[in-house]
Order: structure tokens, then C-alpha cells, then sequence
């Protein structure tokens, strides 16, 4: 912060460049490239970077199956190399809620103080916990109670009138309402908009998961008040268009189901695929809760995702659960054993190029996916965060060590994308928030002085295995002759000032902020 | 630029298919794109190729390993350098690291390559090892392009303690004469001589790794032998410590790296044998076999029928027939004794090494390979079989007369009173029984697959129990008519029809039998888990369950 407080002559040089992808190795004869020098940036391959949307996720819930000592244990999970601290391979915390967890009576959230139910202290809990760590939270709603003990949704809502159906859970019922219900609509949309006053913030929320619809909120198994389908299209096109307008910062995902609205779990419906397009269309992310089970993560999963590949982000969620289902069952689904399904969701999120994996929570801990991931499949664990999630560097960057004062600079930087999953800069909530910059940097502060954007240079275009070079010029106008250092960031435009806002993988030296530097340059 | 890049693609395509026919009309040429899209110039290079730690100077660089850039397509690829190192024998994953820096060498101290070599990659001390150097370069872009790979290996030999092992291994010492005599390799890891010693030392020289060692009693002292497998171990060829051998004699010395053992015994102590068959013109057939008997393996036993005259025992051992067993003295059998008895080469025993057996008959012959002794029983002194008398209620004769010979039968519920197909009675399989000894009428002996434990119903409630059923439960009957015949029980208390009884033995434990018609028929064993040897001595009347 202290950088930014210094009055900046900062002169954002946009374009006079002249940045785009070079055709790559016929550049070279320009005399004012002769005189750069080439800079290698050695790529970090195994250092985590908190990237937005990116990285493993680890689930919590508000139940009373979360443990009160839930920190303390994912701080000394047990793994095959010893105690370790979870958050320290994770990104981002998933919090599961239903909604009248959320919203235990009218107007009353948990995230108010004067909202002292269990869930709500749970909830304060752990944001409290995911801000220590330097986790952003992630949120799956559910105002769907079946195969729950108690209800989802607020008894408010029935009173106020909605209409729904019961359902029994072991020897509990509970009430669901339909989704088309106008009245249940009107309450949960005055809910959401509550929801995402306060959460609707980039630098808390890293995604939105599942909205509640359907069974376990996966948007699947629909039943509505017109007993056929007929409200389908209708109902999505509403909470498409409510999400999209009150989490206009927030990346919002939802569930790719090839049952997507209708009154089934696993069939094959036609309409499916075009509905989901739809909503990516409009904006929206994927996500799964079904990775790594051939049954319900098969051909129309694996077809439909292929197409979404570097277009949207894709969150992979494991659908086997070690406390819940059988070796037999996973027997079954040919794994041999507990690391045997770990290795399928991996394959899975890998297959994918997907951005976020789970750490999935079971109060018993040596039964959950987050134990069974950390002592059956460690490995893997770290092989996600070096290869499977993106991570960035410019390998290559030609950059003059002299210039004179006004005048024109050229800089050839190439970039390379490590891992599998690409950076979705293209999404809607990111539209022009992080750009490639070059600066000129303070050499005693490391503060940037002067900063110049490559607006073609884009993150998303970076795709594992295919290296993309940029050639931009940028005028020297208004800079002040002097000694600086060139540095290059990926910033974060949506703040003032912009600050690096995805991390640049290097194991080259960097300033307090997160500049890169590459090398002292003098203007004459 | 669309439209022309089109046309240049289709004038491309154009002359390439003239050019095809043109060619393909006078010769044939081989297409290989594979190599194509290759350029394999990455070569790596080690300072030596072979080295030798040396444990004084660990921090001294050992090894350096350089190599050359691979080839650089341009800008639209991405190059990966991964350098790694493995040992072609060890099962330890290979180390690996990517080369970003553009660093291209690397450089081991005696160190750190014997800490990498011993303690990551296993191998032994004093031991030489293949270390292989890997360095690969993969290439991302736009196109595939074949890596570039290029690969070394060193042998590489480690310090510190001594192995017991050996390349080649030697015999020496006083006791051995002019010089080290090489010893051959018998099967793995154990190494046979056998010829004449003088009276004096014995050491084994050794040849490992390029170190000349030698193997000693653990002691490192002088150590008389004892015909036994002795600790040893291994020194510098400096050592003088060494076997005593107290007189010159025809021995044999075995060493055994996998033990760590040294043998020296001699010849004439070795009784060696696989199989026994009898000759001579007291063998009224060929290939009259002394076989090994179920109770004891060591003895060996033999009851037929002989003929009057010359009876030679011929050993073979490992397929090979060298010696024979004789008398010590003369040609008496010593009718019913157990007598000491020597052995001869083969090529002597036509001579007048054999027994005399004097009269037609059935003979019974048993062998006891370590206390070495043979006892050869006539029809005069060999013993007869037991018989036992009861009410035969099938047959309706009482009483009924009948030797116990050839088998008992198992009977109770252990089996779940299952029957062969051919058996009258329930609870009578042929696979349960006891055969008779060949070298005692009154041992039967059970050896074979675990005996089943299932569960039956007891004639009446256990007394102590008070379960009218149990598990693995069984007596022994001398016939398989039914089950109301002679019968050897338990000492448990039973009384018919109104409490039953039962001993439980463990593995091993030797239990007394009663025989009889009576009570005792519901005084039953309970078989063992793991059980699968029964041994029933009429004589002793004693029964033992065991495993082996």
C-alpha cells in the first residue's frame, strides 16, 4: 500500500503498441529489436499461486456434521509426508449452505452479527479462518431439502404462501417448494440480492457454485408445480439472468447435467446441451459434480466438455464418496481401490483442463476425500497444483537496456501457460481486468513509475504446450530521463491503482507487489 | 491474406502430387515423416566413465556430466529440459529435475554421489553400479516435434564396509598346499569343493568388485571344525585366521553367502540321499524302492516280499547313483536288529558288499538315514499286526475277530458325515484315513491337506459343554462297515446315549486313545485348526494332531 501512496506520474502508455501474436521466428530485422536484450524468465513450477479461479478447493458445510475444530484439524492433516496444513495446497474454501441456514428468519443472514444460530457462528468461522489462510470463499446454495433432515428452505417462505411438495428423509419430512413458485421465487430473489450485496466482491468470493435448484442443488431431478416440464425453459432463464445480474464481479458456474432442469437424474435429454449453452452464452462457468464416476461423468459429460475447453472455466468436483459408498461400488466402476478413484478424478479434471479441483469434507476425517487425497493420492495432489492449474510466465522477454527519452521501445515477450487449465481473462465478470504490463520500475522502491499495456497480449489465449510471442512498441512520451528497471504483471485493472492481480510463476526476483523484474534500463 | 494462403497451399498440393507421379513412375523412395519432423543433436557427456568413490575425499567433485542444447525451432516452441539420473538396477524411481536455467552440466562430489547411491538407490557398499545420466528436451507448439534425448551411463563403484560376497571364490591355507584352489558355484550363493585337504589352516580367498578379500570364522581366530554350517565373516586379504583341519582326509568345504556360513566336513561322515532301491538277486523285481516313511522322512522303509540270496541298496541323490548302502562287516542281516551300516561307491559293490537274505519271504526294512542303521526283519522277528475283537453287528458275529492293518478311518462330525459313493455307511471318506506305517504295523499316519472342521451332532449332550453338536469332532475305527465297530477314543468321560465328551489337543500334543466298543466311541477328539497330520500309535496308544 505504502507504493501507492506516492503521487505516481503514472502515465498509463497504452497502445501505441502495436502488440498482437507474431507469426513467431520471421521477426528480427526491425534495427530497433537489435539492440534489446533477450531476457530468460525461468519458470517456478512448484511454488502455489493464489490465482483467481484456479487451484484445489476445500469444502466445508454449515451442519452440524462440521467439526468445531475444523481448522485446527485441516491445519494438521495427517499425509504420507507427515502433518501438513491443507490450506497451504488450496486456493479458495467451499462453503455448502442451504438456504435457511443463510437465512434463518426474514431479513436475518448469517453473516449478521445478530444472527447467533449455530450455522451463522459456523459461517463466521470459518470466513474468519479463510481470510488467516489468504483463502477466497466459494458458496453452493440449496433451497432443495430432499435426502435432507431438515428443511432448505426458510419456514417463512411456506408461510408466506409458496407452494411445494414433501418428500421423506429416512423418518423426517421435508418441504421443498417448486422452482417456478412465484412466491418462493420472490423470497429467494430478495435473499440472493441480499447475498451478493455482500458477497459480490472479488476479493472475498472467488466463484459462485450451485444455486440451489434441483436435487442437491444440482440442478437436476426438477419436479415443478405443473407436475410436466413445461416451466423448464422459463425458471432457467430467470435465475440465469438474476445470478448473472446481482454476481456481475463474480464468475457464476453451473452444473453441466445432462438431465439439466428436467424431472430425471441420470437420462440423456435431448435439450439439455442447448440450455447449457445458453446459459454459457450469457455468461456463465461449468462445474460437476460427477468426476471421476463413469456412470454419470461419461460420454455426454466428457463430448459436451471438449467443446467448453479454454472457454469457460471448468470446476471438477469428485462424485465417489469414501464414508458414504462401498468398495464394492467402486469395484464396480473399475477401481481397485480408494487412490484408484482419486487417479479417475484427476484423469477426469485433467481431460477437462479443468481449473479447480475439491477437497471434499467428511466430519470423519480419515474417511473424507481430503484425507483419502493427502494420504492415497499425494502425489497427485501436487501434481495439480504444478501442472494441472494455470500457471504463467513470459520464458522469453526482448527488451532494450537503453533508450532515449521519447522515443519508441519494442519488446518481443513470449508466454507459456504450465498448466493444463487455461486463465479464463475472457469471462464475462473479467472483462478487461487483468492485462499483460510492462513498467518502468523505481530501481530503489521497486514502485512502477510508468506502465505500459500489451492489450493483445490476453491470458486466455495462453494454452498449455503452445508458447504465443507478442511484439509491442510503446512510446516513451512523458518519461523523465533516468535509471529504472523493466519490470512485467499481469494486473488487475478493476483496481486503483492496478496492482498484479495474477501471479506471474517465476522463481525470478519480484517486488513487494508482485512486479517481475527483468532488467535495469537507462532513458538518456 | 486468406484467399492467398489458399492458393499457395493448393499450388503446393498441385506440384506435390506431380512430383509424386513423376517420381513414383521410375523409382521408389521411402517416406518417412517421423524423421522428418525430427532434429536429434542433444549429446551428453561424462567426465569419466567409470569411477571409483573415494571415501577420503568426499567433498572432491567425483563426476561432472555435460551436455548440449537441443535444437531450437523458434519462437513458437516452447523447449523442456528434464535431466535425470537412475541406477539400471535399482527399483527406485529415477531423480528428476527440469533445467530452466539453461545451466547444462552437473557436477557430483565422492559424497554425494555415494550418499545418493547407498542410501536412495540401494546399493551395496564396495559395490560398482551402473548410474545412468538422462537428459531429455520436449517441445511445445503448434506442431509435434519428436523430443530430443541423449543419455550416458557411468559405472560407478562405492566405498565402505566390506560384503560378504564374491565374484570369485577360492580355497587356501596351509591345508590346501601349493596354492588357492577356485571353487565352483553349486547353485546360488553356494560354492562346493570337495577333495583332499592337508592337515593345517583353511581360509577362503575371494575376488568382489575388483577387492581381493577373504572369508573367515566369525572369531577371526583360528577355529577347529566341527562338520557344521560355522559363522563367518569377511576380512582383508591380510587376514591369517582360518579353519584347523586335524588330519589329511578327503573333505568336503561348502560356503554359503547366502547363510554367511562355512561347512568342512569329511567325505566319509556325508550321508547323502533322495531315494533307496533294493538288487540283487534277493530283489524278485526291478526297481524295489525303500521309501521315505510319512511319520519321519529321514527313515526310509521297505515290507514285501524277498527272495533267497544277494541283497544290494543302491542310494541315489541329486539323479545321480554313486554309492551304496553295505554291512559293515559280512553279509548277515541280523534278523530284527538295528544295526550300524556303512556305504561304498557303487563301482565296489559288485564286489562283497551286500546282505544275504536267507529264506523266501515277506521282509520289512527300515532305514534310519541319521542315526544310520538299518534293522532287516524276517517274517520270524518282524512284528505282528494287532488284532482287536468286537460285535460285528452287520455281519451278526460276536465276537468278531480282526487285525488292525493297511488304515483307520476318521469318523465324526469333522467332515459333516459325508460318505464316498462307494461307502455303505455316512461319514466314511477314503481321502480320511490313517495309513498303516511301512516301517511300524502299529502306527497309522494321516498327511495331507487340512483336515475340515465342520460341525456335526454329538450322540448326546457334551458334559461339558452342554452342546448336543460341535465342531471337528472324531474317533478312530479300526472298519468302515458302520460306526458301532473297535473304535479308539478320547479319555474324555462319555456314557452312550446319555452325555458325550470331548479332548481338545493342540497342534503337536501327544493324547492317549482308548479303544474299545464301548463308552469310548462317544469320547471324541476335537481336531486342531490347521491340522493336517494325525498320527495314531494302537501299540503306545497314544495320537498326536499337528501341522507340518
Amino acid at each position: 500500500m505504502k507504493l501507492w501512496k506516492v503521487p505516481l506520474a503514472f502515465a498509463v502508455l497504452a497502445a501505441a503498441s502495436c502488440g498482437g501474436k507474431d507469426s513467431g521466428g520471421g521477426e528480427g530485422t526491425d534495427p530497433a529489436a537489435a539492440e534489446n536484450t533477450v531476457v530468460s524468465v525461468a519458470p517456478d513450477r512448484n511454488t502455489l499461486y493464489r490465482n483467481p479461479f484456479n487451484g484445489w478447493v476445500i469444502y466445508s458445510g454449515l451442519g452440524d456434521g462440521l467439526s468445531d475444530n475444523f481448522w485446527q484439524e485441516y491445519d494438521n492433516m495427517d499425509s504420507s509426508i507427515g502433518k501438513v496444513k491443507v490450506s497451504d495446497y488450496a486456493n479458495a474454501l467451499l462453503i455448502r449452505s442451504y438456504w435457511s441456514q443463510a437465512e434463518p428468519e426474514e431479513g436475518l443472514y448469517f453473516w449478521d452479527e445478530a444472527c447467533q444460530t449455530k450455522p451463522a457462528r459456523r459461517f463466521r468461522m470459518l470466513r474468519e479462518g479463510a481470510r488467516e489462510r489468504g483463502l477466497k470463499l466459494i458458496f453452493q446454495l440449496r433451497a432443495d431439502s430432499r435426502d435432507l433432515h431438515e428443511n432448505a428452505c426458510p419456514a417463512y417462505v411456506r408461510t408466506k404462501g409458496a407452494k411445494g411438495f414433501e418428500s421423506t428423509t429416512g423418518l423426517t419430512k421435508v418441504w421443498t417448494p417448486y422452482p417456478d413458485d412465484p412466491v418462493f421465487q420472490k423470497c429467494y430473489e430478495k435473499f440472493l440480492r441480499a447475498f451478493a450485496k455482500e458477497f459480490n466482491n472479488p476479493d472475498e468470493l472467488d466463484w459462485m457454485g450451485s444455486w440451489g435448484i434441483g436435487k442437491w442443488g444440482e440442478y437436476h431431478t426438477c419436479i415443478y408445480s405443473t407436475g410436466d416440464m413445461t416451466p423448464r425453459e422459463p425458471v432457467f432463464d430467470y435465475f440465469t439472468d438474476l445470478f448473472l445480474e446481482i454476481f456481475d464481479k463474480i464468475p457464476v458456474c453451473i452444473n453441466f447435467h445432462k438431465s439439466l432442469g428436467t424431472g430425471s437424474g441420470d437420462a440423456v435429454d435431448p435439450d439439455s446441451q442447448r440450455i447449457v449453452q445458453r446459459g454459457i452464452n450469457k455468461g456463465l462457468c461449468l462445474t460437476s459434480g460427477a468426476f471421476g464416476m463413469h456412470a454419470y461423468y461419461g460420454s455426454w459429460e466428457k463430448g459436451f466438455i471438449h467443446t467448453q475447453r479454454y472457454k469457460v472455466p471448468i470446476h471438477a468436483e469428485g462424485g465417489w464418496v469414501r464414508g458414504s459408498h462401498s468398495l464394492s461400488a467402486i469395484n464396480n466402476d473399475g477401481y481397485a481401490d480408494w487412490a484408484a478413484v482419486r487417479r479417475g478424478e484427476f484423469d477426469d479434471a485433467r481431460d477437462a483442463c479443468a481449473n479447480t479441483m475439491d477437497f471434499r469434507y467428511n466430519s470423519n476425517i480419515g474417511v473424507s476425500e481430503t484425507w483419502s487425497w493427502f494420504n492415497e493420492a499425494f502425489d497427485l495432489v501436487e501434481e495439480a497444483i504444478r501442472t494441472q492449474f494455470y500457471r504463467l510466465y513470459p520464458d522469453r522477454v526482448n527488451i532494450p537496456e537503453k533508450v532515449s527519452a521519447g522515443g519508441m521501445v519494442e519488446i518481443k515477450h513470449r508466454w507459456i501457460n504450465l498448466g493444463w487449465a487455461y486463465c479464463p481473462t475472457n469471462i464475462k465478470p473479467w472483462k478487461d481486468r487483468f492485462k499483460v504490463a510492462f513498467g518502468l520500475l523505481d530501481p530503489s522502491t521497486g514502485a512502477p513509475v510508468h506502465c505500459f499495456f500489451d492489450e493483445a497480449a490476453k491470458p486466455c489465449d495462453w494454452h498449455r504446450g503452445e508458447p504465443v510471442s507478442y511484439t509491442s512498441k510503446f512510446s516513451l512520451d512523458g518519461v523523465k530521463p533516468g535509471q529504472y528497471e523493466w519490470g512485467v504483471a499481469i494486473l488487475d485493472c478493476s483496481k486503483t491503482p492496478n496492482v498484479p492481480g495474477i501471479h506471474i510463476a517465476t522463481t525470478r526476483s519480484k517486488t513487494a507487489d508482485g512486479w517481475v523484474k527483468l532488467l535495469p534500463v537507462t532513458i538518456e | 491474406m486468406k484467399v492467398i494462403d489458399a492458393m499457395k497451399k493448393i499450388i503446393i498440393i498441385l506440384s506435390a502430387i506431380v512430383a509424386a507421379a513423376a517420381i513414383s513412375g521410375c523409382q521408389r523412395h521411402e517416406i518417412d515423416n517421423t524423421r522428418s519432423k525430427s532434429n536429434l543433436v542433444m549429446q551428453i557427456t561424462p567426465s569419466a566413465t567409470s569411477v571409483v568413490l573415494d571415501e577420503k575425499h568426499p567433498d572432491a567433485v567425483a563426476l561432472t556430466v555435460t551436455w548440449t542444447p537441443a535444437h531450437d525451432y523458434g519462437d513458437d516452441y516452447i523447449m523442456t529440459y528434464e535431466y535425470s539420473m537412475d541406477v539400471t538396477t535399482s527399483k527406485s524411481t529415477p531423480v528428476k529435475e527440469y533445467e530452466d536455467d539453461g545451466v547444462f552440466t552437473r557436477s557430483y562430489t565422492h559424497g554425494e554421489l555415494q550418499h545418493m547411491l547407498t542410501d536412495y538407490f540401494g546399493v551395496s557398499t564396495r559395490k560398482r553400479c551402473l548410474l545412468r545420466f538422462t537428459v531429455s528436451c520436449t517441445y511445445g507448439g503448434p506442431r509435434v516435434v519428436i523430443p530430443d534425448m541423449s543419455s550416458v551411463i557411468v559405472s560407478v563403484k562405492t566405498y565402505g564396509a566390506r560384503q560378504f560376497a564374491a565374484d570369485n571364490v577360492f580355497i587356501g591355507g596351509s591345508a590346501v598346499g601349493s596354492g588357492p584352489i577356485e571353487v565352483t558355484p553349486k547353485s546360488s550363493g553356494i560354492y562346493v569343493y570337495q577333495g583332499n585337504l592337508g592337515a593345517g589352516n583353511l581360509n577362503i580367498p575371494v575376488e568382489y568388485e575388483g577387492e581381493h578379500n577373504i572369508i573367515i570364522p566369525e572369531e577371526a581366530a583360528s577355529t577347529p571344525i566341527d562338520g557344521k554350517a560355522q559363522p563367518a565373516t569377511v576380512a582383508d586379504s591380510t587376514a591369517t585366521a582360518g579353519w584347523t583341519i586335524p588330519a589329511a582326509d578327503n573333505y568336503r568345504v561348502t560356503i554359503n553367502f547366502n547363510t554367511r556360513t562355512v561347512t568342512v566336513i569329511p567325505t566319509s561322515e556325508i550321508f547323502e540321499v533322495d531315494r533307496i532301491f533294493l538288487a540283487g538277486s534277493a530283489a524278485p523285481k526291478d526297481s524295489l524302492e525303500v521309501v521315505p516313511t510319512l511319520e519321519e522322512p529321514s527313515v526310509y522303509a521297505f515290507y514285501d516280499d524277498l527272495k533267497a540270496g544277494e541283497l544290494y541298496m543302491t542310494v541315489e541323490y541329486e539323479k545321480a547313483t554313486n554309492f551304496a548302502i553295505v554291512p559293515e562287516e559280512g553279509h548277515d542281516i541280523a534278523d530284527g536288529a538295528a544295526v550300524a551300516f556303512s556305504q561304498a561307491p557303487v563301482k565296489q559293490v559288485p564286489g562283497n558288499k551286500y546282505w544275504t537274505v536267507p529264506a523266501d519271504g515277506k521282509y520289512r526294512i527300515v532305514i534310519n538315514t541319521t542315526a544310520r542303521t538299518i534293522a532287516i526283519c524276517s517274517p520270524a522277528t518282524d512284528l505282528p499286526n494287532k488284532t482287536v475283537s468286537y460285535n460285528n453287528t452287520v455281519d451278526k458275529i460276536n465276537p468278531y475277530t480282526q487285525e488292525v492293518k493297511d488304515l483307520l478311518w476318521m469318523w465324526g462330525g469333522f467332515n459333516a458325515a459325508e460318505k464316498d459313493p462307494d461307502q455303505a455307511k455316512a461319514g466314511f471318506q477314503a481321502k480320511y484315513t490313517l495309513k498303516q506305517s511301512l516301517a511300524n504295523p502299529y502306527v497309522f499316519v494321516y498327511y495331507g491337506d487340512p483336515l475340515p472342521r465342520k460341525s456335526g451332532n454329538y450322540n448326546s449332550k457334551n458334559q461339558e459343554t452342554g452342546a448336543t453338536s460341535g465342531p471337528a469332532w472324531l474317533t478312530f475305527l479300526v472298519s468302515n462297515i458302520e460306526n458301532n465297530v473297535y473304535a479308539y477314543g478320547s479319555t474324555a468321560s462319555a456314557k452312550r446315549n446319555n452325555y458325550t465328551g470331548t479332548v481338545e489337543p493342540a497342534l503337536g500334543e501327544t493324547s492317549t486313545i482308548v479303544g474299545g466298543q464301548g463308552d469310548n466311541r462317544y469320547a471324541y477328539f476335537v481336531i486342531p485348526v490347521d491340522c493336517n497330520y494325525v498320527e495314531v500309535n494302537i501299540d503306545a496308544m497314544t495320537v498326536v494332531f499337528d501341522k507340518r
